[in-house]
């Protein structure tokens, strides 16, 4: 299929996604409500319900897919690992920890302290597991650092979760953001995720070429002219910009990383230059549709179970199909 | 010329304040079971517009049965509550607080239910709904009836010697001191050996410990299914327990042993009449 073909179809899809995330929901929205509402028209309900909840919920979970799929390319080129994942460096487990530590201490009664606290654990992570490869940024003490911390703060939000498991509403909480989650997202979640992560995204993509020499090895790319210890922190620093505020702002969200830039590496080929904005489309649509079947299937779902569901069956049958 | 306004802003608030003491709500949407049984009791039935996702399950509510007769809530977000076109929402202070704030932001009024620990933190939730549902007379009737209720209970008590309990389930966890369990045990002629050694809140059973507060009785909700007792005498937190090896296990319905209102005036009746069965004769 011709590239300008498939960034075509990505678009379409991620348009058709957001509308449907606009559209589907409890009250039933038709789209010419929707599109009518979008101008500012319509009864005061649709209106309610489309700016006030679904609005921030489609922003939002369109922000986190693009920023989890920008990662997870990011960290598959920089570790030269296609199982290399936004999470990998331990910023999602910091995150994690950040905002189980508040949510457990009951401190999680504004909309700001959970994001905030994740945001604040997931750099305190990065710092550390920076920190432990003690010679800069070499990605095999990186891998090996991100790995031990990853298992250390997981530890953390386990000892948090035992702490709190008498407080059962506290533990619920805790739970279903360790789950991931879109719902109920606020202006505030807008604010504190979408400007730095559109921020992030566009200081990423001139790096397309400078990750497709690094994707080569670090001494390949340096003979070829690439500053390597100088974009090697560039691309750790915004990829884990990009999944600290994903993570801040809708919890733990697996596969999106994973699985987007896998997949779209099999339609585009390995060019960073197409494979980085097609995988910000991408994780996007895949984000905003996940977050679609959370509310029209029953039983309740949660976002991260749902991607899991769909990205872990078909990273199964791609390993199978490619080996 | 100040003073003037404040005096002109006063006054028009007063008299909207009365206009909203003659329209009551008229689309009340309750978010917990709490708020449910609350509505329940003191609202008009046509001013129940929808009851919580979980109204309708006998494992949680008391009123399980009447709730059918109601709609319910898909899911206690905000969108789910909406739908009902709320002109009051009833709350909970462990409803999630996103979703409070884009209700309060959609201009919904809220109520939101802080305090259930004890019987006078439940008269004052009975008030407070009862006056924004139009009903104040209706709620200090139920709380006179609940308090006579509790007054007969405690002639009946008068004298007993408490009988030292422990709340056991297979979630290895027990109730101390500032929980509606303690409320319970206050009530019902009974000792909470958990908050006599100290322990606050709901906390993890400790298995050695437990050993030397020596229960009488042990108190567990019916909801952990008639094969409790085998499951417990499994536990090695429990199996020790004289209590437990004389199969002294009082269950009790489960919804009225977490109940947050005034139902649990009757889990007061019904674990004193197992407690001192000779006072009720």
């Amino acid at each position: 299929m011709k590239r300008s073909v498939v960034m075509w179809l990505l678009g379409l899809l991620l348009l058709f996604a957001f509308l449907a995330s606009l559209a589907f929901g409890e009250v039933r929205l038709p789209l010419p409500d929707v599109m009518q509402a979008l101008r500012g028209r319509g009864n005061p309900m649709t209106l309610t319900v489309l700016r006030d909840f679904r609005l921030p919920r489609s922003l939002v979970g369109a922000a986190v897919g693009a920023a989890l799929a920008a990662s997870g390319v990011v960290m598959q080129a920089f570790f030269r690992n296609a199982l290399a994942s936004p999470g990998l460096l331990g910023v999602s487990s910091g995150a994690a920890l950040g905002a189980v530590s508040v949510l457990a201490f009951g401190l999680g009664q504004t909309l700001w302290t959970v994001p905030l606290a994740a945001l604040a654990g997931a750099f305190a992570s990065t710092v550390a597991v920076v920190m432990l490869a003690r010679r800069g940024a070499g990605t095999e003490r990186l891998l090996l650092s991100g790995i031990a911390l990853n298992a250390l703060l997981d530890t953390g939000t386990a000892l948090l979760l035992s702490v709190s498991a008498g407080r059962l509403e506290l533990n619920g909480q805790i739970l279903f953001w360790l789950m991931g989650g879109l719902e109920s997202r606020t202006t505030e979640h807008v604010i504190i995720g979408i400007p730095s992560i559109v921020v992030a995204c566009v200081l990423l993509l001139p790096l397309g070429r400078a990750l497709n020499l690094i994707s080569l090895g670090e001494q390949t790319a340096q003979s070829l002219g690439v500053d390597v210890r100088r974009v090697r922190w560039q691309l750790v620093g915004l990829s884990t910009l990009l999944t600290a505020l994903a993570t801040s702002v809708a919890g733990v969200v697996g596969f999106v990383g994973l699985v987007v830039p896998h997949l779209l590496r099999l339609c585009l080929g390995p060019d960073h230059r197409r494979l980085l904005p097609a995988s910000i489309m991408g994780g996007a649509a895949l984000t905003l549709a996940c977050d679609v079947a959370t509310r029209v299937l029953p039983g309740g779902l949660r976002l991260g179970i749902v991607t899991a569901f769909v990205g872990g069956p078909f990273f199964l049958w791609m390993l199978r199909t490619l080996a | 010329m100040r003073q003037l306004v404040r005096t002109w802003t006063v006054l028009a608030c007063a008299a909207c304040g009365a206009a909203a003491v003659v329209a009551s709500p008229q689309r009340v949407v309750s978010q917990t079971v709490g708020t449910d049984e609350l509505l329940l009791a003191l609202a008009d039935p046509a001013q129940i517009a929808a009851l919580s996702h979980l109204s309708r399950e006998p494992t949680f509510s008391v009123d399980a049965n009447q709730a059918a007769a109601y709609p319910k809530l898909k899911s206690s977000d905000a969108e789910s509550v909406i739908r009902f076109h709320p002109d009051l929402v009833l709350a909970a202070s462990y409803s999630e607080p996103a979703t409070l704030t884009l209700l309060h932001r959609a201009g919904v009024k809220l109520i939101v239910v802080e305090h259930f620990e004890s019987l006078e933190d439940v008269y004052a939730n009975v008030r407070t709904i009862g006056a924004a549902l139009g009903h104040a007379d209706r709620a200090e009737a139920l709380i006179r009836s609940t308090e006579g209720r509790v007054a007969d209970l405690a002639r009946k008590l008068k004298g007993v010697k408490p009988v030292r309990v422990l709340a056991v389930s297979t979630y290895p966890f027990t109730a101390g001191s500032q929980t509606t369990f303690q409320d319970l045990c206050d009530h019902a002629g009974a000792i909470n050996v958990a908050a006599e050694a100290g322990l606050v809140g709901h906390a993890s059973t400790p298995d050695e410990r437990l050993l030397t507060w020596n229960p009488e009785l042990l108190i567990a909700s019916d909801t952990e299914g008639p094969d409790l007792e085998s499951r417990l005498r499994q536990m090695p937190a429990y199996k020790h327990l004289p209590a437990l090896q004389a199969g002294r296990v009082v269950l009790l319905p489960g919804p009225l042993l977490a109940s947050v209102t005034h139902h649990r005036v009757s889990a007061f009746e019904a674990l004193a009449r197992k407690l001192h069965p000779e006072r009720f004769q």
